[in-house]
């Protein structure tokens, strides 16, 4: 059973999407598959300044969206970029410091200590790095699941063109992107098999649920909101993530203390909220105990349990609580919590999910960084993100 | 019946030497089985001279060679393992210094390679310059024992089996390594890094009388203390305080009592020896601009900075990294360390003993440097980059043990047991050509194969020309393209084919631990020929070929362009399944 | 039904009403010395093991001479590094049913030597847990040390803010339910009884270095809950299920330079750890020393012998001017089992170079792994010879590590 390394250029490659076509019985093993050099070059409006990859998800947030064909059919697609952190964080399969991860795949721990400073600063900006590296199985479930693929498979990767996101210049913005063409690299094996049918396989979708402006702007004014969500409807789910952001904060152009927040996990970070509760209700019945979740260490807890306690190993995180843990601020590091909630949902949904929420006002103490510069009673998107459990069938994916 | 933690001594007379080096362990039959894991060999080694002489200290001695470290595999060249009545022979390795040296590069992470420093006696240099090594003297035994892990001894499910089957009598054979140079001290001998300059005082720099270089603070003394700022460090009378206070502020007279340092009040009569003088001192009154100096006051340069090392001579020849540490007060009545700059320069060393000089004051590129007003010269510091190989010196073992730590958990012994290990197989490579290539004959059941090329003087291996590759088997190549050792194919390459390996997956990439564990930079790049043959495991179970065939494993190394191939030996391990 | 996983036991007794004791924000509490009982209980579930988590908020404040204030930046507070906020309970308890499975005393210095033992010490490698248990070490500026480097011996500085006082935490505890590698019915376990005895103040680990003689750290726990996942009773988990437990053993100080901490454990157990704290630095009038620290005895130990039953058939020789090798037993004690369970197989047996370096001596301390496990009823013998006699004692903490097997 000889195994072989390939490397293919791309059968068509623009700024926007790239695509990659591999014929029937190639036999690819579909975890092995990735992307090399992948070489980024930003243009920044101030010039020669560095730019970086936020930390938690390095080069991986250049990616838009995913989508995987099998005989001509799009069996799986990737497109939930608040999810990368976890993501990411969830594969490495290395040491946790300074492992393959920070080198080769530009994500994680590209923070160092200074020395004279003392303080964690970082390093290896995107302009004068080596190519990164991507590894599909990071986004794709199918890839994860199936073994070895049989059928002609396609690739197609969007690329991610709102600069924002997923690039942190020193100073000013990044106006533009070049993205040269990477190769695909993928390992096969000269073995007879069948196609493999009756895969079964989690596939990430979204749905968005908005709460609207907090009507009470009075100190420690208080807004519940109950909504209900049919978005996941007759779909079995898994483990789910709740990423929050502000409508202000979405369509924000970058300044110094928002740079602090989205060094790490991106531009697509979860939003921390003032004192903040939710619970999640299936026919009635609550998902998360009858108190749901009251604070920021339970939120965070949660998240542990969910993800795996290597989510947040770079030991920098989003301050989340109004004041407390803000004094653990400095220049370059926020500490806190952060701030996306995380639930193991494990259940089908039939009818409407329902969604309890509360949040108040900070108090004003003119502390960190987000009490004074953004109006957290702003409208807010809760970006849910869930694994929903699909069947390979026939060729076509149908949910479970 | 219980576990047990057992030292066993040797039989073999002492003491062993490169020409005189087999070890021998025999392990009379014994209940239980053995946590290869956590067992080690332990040596205690002492430095001799061809003269048999110890040298006079053993001062930052490291397992090692040209700046990088060794782990201490590196003195056993061959390890074997016997069931002396079965006859069954569970290793038989050559090499596997090399091939851990090599292998753990890549797959001991930073971290691990940090906690195997203190118990085996492997060096490690701190940030601080500390170095730790159970050879240099801070931390030396009554002679100094290196403790080699068997896991290291033997590679693969044997050494990493915490319930290896031991239901007989075992022979433990080790050759000790009859060639290689394994020693080397981190700085050069008789040369003691100084902490501060002291006394340094930059020449062409003047200084107003008061709060300077060398001044004496007395009770009647008089003059500005300008220069002195809260967190700064002085010295009195040979010890050093932080000021952490001064009142009244610069510009008025110094009478007792008006420096508080460290929480006390100086009183009476004191030494102040300014270790840091500021480059404002320059300043007289009326001007703006330094004495020497070329350009205003806003972006001047000093001409000539001389440092004073202290008592011991810097080793002529040596290369030294200067660091110079400023801040800008800027009307700052505190001193922020953040705005410390630190501003590394290298020179080598040709002068007089104790004294270096720089002219001008440039950074590493050569650029001359420039500062504002007011610029404050906090330190010197002075590093010695090189370190030495103690050619001169020779390992002598003067006592062994094998410390075996035993499970009490009753087993029935197997007829056969299927284990992954290593083979090694060499090569020369000759010298002068632009291709090299050679065909292994390699077992089905190997997976993994790495190929290596140490030189002649470093167990390292490094790419000494041979920069592209590309492995086949029975004529069909393993990967789709040549491919070269710097480039991200190779790297992907290095990283599919540890991953198949079970217990070595890659950890590591060398960037990361050359620029957090070498304050001395190393020459060294260590590089490896990797292929993956066939996958290793499936859902967590061993995937084993049928039969006992052979394979072609061919190996095709290309020259870089106008270089040649080196006279050196190319080494390949296999690493493979084995029904023992 | 069946599709919920989440689980929660509130205490079975009310809040304690503090009256005014500790001023007008601290209303309601557990305090020092309290007592709180969780009764937690699943039916037809089956525990999800490594998920049993106490939350609530803190509140802290200091006191000098009865008099209370809120704590400020200056008193730089500091929680220890490897046991976070876990130093505030001094024993846990677990019955299942009537019985009495699991009573670990000293309950935070084990935590602080077992994380010691198995994560890693730099901060950029903090995991999740260790946020919401306060447990890491800082890159803060520190109140101690000279040079640029962070001190890597001092933990997180307590948050301040005069808005607010009270911090979230949620402590994933340290007891055989989270030391599990597979699920744990509760069709075997019967009711689950989970009792936490609150640590004197003093001996919590929570730390002032800017404080003045007399003056004491108190604390205040409110909102406690217990949480947990349970998924649904399948039959599968019907073999026996190993847990990791552990207890302390009783053992008199280290007074003279030739020293023999003897004990005789009523439990089975697989390993043995000891770690030591010197009289003069245990905290008495102030919260400026650290309880839970370590005192780096290992420096001074000329001699280390284990006996078993008072005979040498375990480790069979004395480890002499073996620093390492004790050192080592130590770490190698954390991890006696044959896969009994999985701890993401974090390693750091590292730094011991750099932790001896640093201005407080703070060490390891001495343990043996006993392979195979020992019966109820052995004893152990450690035969300890110091260089030179301690000029005060050496507290002692012994543990026993062994099997919960249900």
């Amino acid at each position: 059973m000889l195994s072989q390394i390939h490397y293919d250029p791309p059968i068509s490659h623009t700024q926007k999407q790239t695509r990659w076509q591999i014929p029937q019985d190639t036999k690819v093993v579909a975890q092995s598959i990735k992307i090399l050099d992948l070489y980024i070059n930003p243009v920044t409006s101030t010039p020669n300044t560095p730019c970086y990859f936020p930390v938690l998800v390095g080069a991986y947030g250049c990616v838009k969206k995913v989508q995987i064909g099998l005989d001509g059919r799009i069996v799986d697609v990737w497109e939930v970029q608040e999810l990368l952190p976890y993501l990411v964080a969830m594969s490495a399969d290395n040491e946790k410091n300074f492992g393959i991860n920070s080198v080769l795949y530009k994500t994680g721990n590209n923070l160092e200590l200074d020395e004279s400073s003392g303080l964690l600063t970082f390093n290896r900006p995107v302009v004068d790095s080596t190519p990164a590296t991507l590894n599909l199985n990071v986004y794709s479930g199918l890839l994860n699941s199936i073994g070895v693929i049989n059928s002609k498979l396609e690739i197609i990767i969007d690329w991610e063109q709102s600069d924002k996101k997923w690039l942190i210049p020193n100073a000013g913005t990044v106006t533009s992107v070049n993205i040269a063409p990477p190769l695909l690299s993928y390992e096969t094996l000269n073995l007879d098999i069948a196609q493999p049918d009756n895969v079964p396989y989690v596939q990430w979708e979204r749905d968005n649920w908005i709460i609207p402006q907090n009507p009470n702007t009075a100190t420690s004014g208080l807004q519940k909101v109950d909504l209900r969500s049919s978005g996941f409807n007759n779909k079995t789910l898994g483990r789910m993530l709740l990423s929050t952001c502000p409508k202000q904060i979405q369509n924000l152009a970058p300044g110094d203390e928002m740079k602090d927040l989205f060094k790490l996990h991106g531009y697509y970070m979860s939003t921390p909220m003032f004192n903040e509760t939710f619970n999640l209700a299936k026919n009635g019945r609550s998902l998360l105990t009858s108190r749901g979740v009251v604070n920021d260490a339970l939120k965070h807890a949660l998240a542990v349990d969910t993800w795996g306690e290597g989510c947040f190993s770079t030991g920098a995180h989003i301050n989340s609580k109004s004041s407390v843990l803000k004094e653990l601020q400095n220049a370059n590091i926020l500490t806190g919590y952060a701030s996306y909630g995380c639930i193991e949902v494990n259940n089908r949904v039939e009818k409407d999910f329902e969604f309890v929420y509360n949040r108040s006002n900070p108090i004003p103490t003119g502390g960190g960084a987000l009490s004074n510069t953004h109006a957290l009673n702003d409208q807010l998107s809760i970006s849910a993100v869930s694994e929903v459990e699909c069947i390979l069938r026939g060729g076509e994916k149908v949910y479970v | 019946m219980s576990g047990k933690i057992q030292r066993y001594p040797t039989s073999v007379a002492m003491p062993l030497t490169k020409t005189r080096n087999q070890l021998n362990f025999l392990i009379n039959q014994e209940e239980g089985q053995i946590d290869m894991n956590s067992s080690y060999l332990e040596l205690e080694v002492i430095l001799v001279d061809s003269d048999g002489n110890v040298p006079e200290n053993y001062n930052d001695v490291v397992l090692g060679r040209d700046n990088i470290m060794y782990n201490p595999t590196c003195i056993v060249r061959d390890a074997k393992l016997y069931g002396t009545r079965s006859g069954k022979k569970y290793q038989d390795l050559m090499y596997v210094n090399l091939l851990s040296q090599n292998l753990q590069y890549w797959t001991a992470g930073k971290n691990e390679i940090r906690a195997n420093t203190l118990w085996s006696g492997m060096g490690a240099k701190s940030q601080d310059g500390t170095v730790y090594s159970v050879f240099n003297n801070t931390y030396k035994d009554a002679n100094p024992v290196i403790r080699v892990p068997i896991k290291d001894l033997y590679p693969g499910s044997i050494g990493n089996s915490d319930m290896f089957p031991a239901g007989e009598d075992l022979s433990f054979t080790f050759l000790l390594e009859p060639y290689y140079r394994l020693f080397q001290s981190l700085t050069a001998s008789n040369y003691e890094a100084p902490e501060q300059a002291a006394s340094s005082v930059p020449a062409g720099v003047a200084f107003v009388s008061g709060g300077q270089a060398q001044s004496i603070l007395t009770a009647s003394a008089v003059g500005t203390i300008a220069g002195y700022l809260v967190n700064q460090y002085v010295t009195i009378d040979t010890n050093t305080y932080k000021i952490t206070a001064v009142t009244p502020d610069s510009g008025n007279p110094i009478v007792p009592g008006s420096i508080t340092i460290d929480g006390q009040v100086a009183v009476g009569n004191c030494t102040v020896l300014a270790l840091y003088p500021t480059l404002a001192g320059l300043v007289t009154a009326g001007t703006t601009a330094c004495n020497n100096v070329t350009t205003n006051a806003d972006n001047f340069q000093v001409s000539t900075v001389t440092a004073t090392t202290q008592a011991q001579a810097p080793a002529v020849g040596k290369t030294v990294e200067v660091n110079y540490f400023f801040y800008q007060p800027g009307g700052m009545a505190t001193v922020d360390f953040i705005s410390l700059k630190s501003t590394a320069y290298t020179k080598v060393l040709t002068s007089v003993a104790g004294v270096i000089t720089f002219s001008p004051l440039t950074d590493k590129n050569g650029t001359v440097l420039t500062f504002t007003n007011n610029t404050v010269l906090y330190g010197i510091t002075l590093d010695l980059l090189s370190g030495d190989n103690l050619d001169d010196y020779d390992w002598n073992l003067v006592n062994a043990h094998l410390v075996l730590y035993r499970r009490s958990v009753p087993f029935a012994p197997r007829q056969k047991m299927l284990v992954s290990n290593f083979e090694s197989m060499n090569i020369s490579v000759p010298s002068g050509l632009n291709k090299f290539m050679y065909t292994f004959l390699v077992n089905n059941n190997c997976y993994n194969a790495y190929g290596f090329l140490p030189t002649n003087d470093n167990m390292y291996s490094q790419a000494q020309n041979m920069g592209t590759y590309q492995y086949s088997v029975d004529n069909k190549p393993l990967t789709t393209l040549y491919l070269e050792l710097d480039k991200s194919l190779h790297t992907d390459n290095m990283v599919r084919t540890l991953k198949n390996s079970p217990y070595y997956p890659v950890k590591n990439l060398n960037q990361d631990r050359d620029d957090e564990e070498a304050p001395n930079p190393t020459e060294i790049d260590p590089i490896m020929y990797p292929a993956k043959l066939h996958p290793s495991m499936e859902k967590g179970q061993p995937i084993v070929e049928e039969g006992n065939e052979k394979v072609n494993l061919k190996l095709e190394i290309i020259a870089d362009d106008e270089q040649d191939t080196p006279g050196t030996t190319l080494f390949l391990f296999c690493e493979k399944y084995q029904e023992i | 039904m069946s599709e919920i996983l989440y689980n929660l036991s509130l205490p079975t007794s009310q809040e304690p009403q503090l009256n005014g004791k500790y001023g007008a924000s601290y209303k309601s509490g557990w305090g020092e010395s309290d007592r709180v009982v969780f009764k937690v209980n699943a039916p037809n579930r089956k525990m999800r093991p490594g998920t049993l988590r106490l939350n609530g908020t803190l509140q802290l404040l200091t006191q000098k001479n009865g008099v209370n204030a809120p704590v400020v930046a200056s008193d730089k507070v500091v929680m220890n590094p490897n046991a976070g906020l876990h130093g505030l309970i001094k024993s846990i308890q677990i019955k299942f049913g009537q019985s009495v499975v699991f009573f670990l005393d000293e309950y935070g210095r084990f935590v602080a030597m077992k994380k010691e033992s198995k994560e890693y010490q730099i901060d950029n490698g903090t995991l999740g847990n260790s946020l919401c248990e306060l447990r890491q070490f800082s890159n803060d500026a520190q109140p101690q040390g000279t040079d640029f480097k962070p001190n890597q011996s001092l933990g997180l500085l307590y948050p301040i803010d005069a808005g607010s006082t009270e911090l979230p935490f949620s402590l994933r505890l340290e007891c055989p339910l989270n030391n599990c590698q597979e699920h744990i019915p509760f069709n075997r376990t019967g009711e689950i009884e989970v009792s936490i005895t609150w640590q004197e103040s003093l001996k919590s680990g929570i730390v002032g270095y800017g404080l003045s003689a007399g003056q004491l750290i108190k604390y205040v726990c409110n909102n406690l809950e217990l949480r947990f996942m349970a998924d649904p009773e399948d039959g599968a988990n019907t073999g026996a299920i190993i847990m990791e437990t552990a207890s302390l053993q009783y053992c008199p100080p280290i007074l003279n330079s030739k020293a023999g901490l003897e004990f005789n454990s009523p439990n089975a157990f697989d390993a043995v750890v000891c770690s030591f704290l010197n009289v003069s630095n245990v905290p008495s009038d102030s919260s400026r020393y650290d309880y839970l620290a370590t005192e780096a005895i290992t420096e001074q130990i000329s001699q280390l012998e284990v006996k078993v039953n008072n005979t040498d058939d375990f480790l069979e020789y004395p480890l002499t001017l073996q620093t390492v090798e004790i050192l080592y037993n130590y770490l190698l004690s954390f991890q006696p089992y044959i896969n009994a369970y999985d701890d993401t197989g974090l390693k750091k047996h590292g730094l011991s170079y750099a932790k001896l370096d640093q201005t407080v001596k703070t060490g390891f301390g001495i343990g043996c792994p006993f392979f195979g496990g020992r019966d109820s009823g052995t004893t152990i013998n450690f035969n300890v010879s110091l260089n030179t006699s301690p000029t005060s004692a050496y507290n002692t903490f012994m543990y026993t590590i062994g099997r919960l097997i249900l």
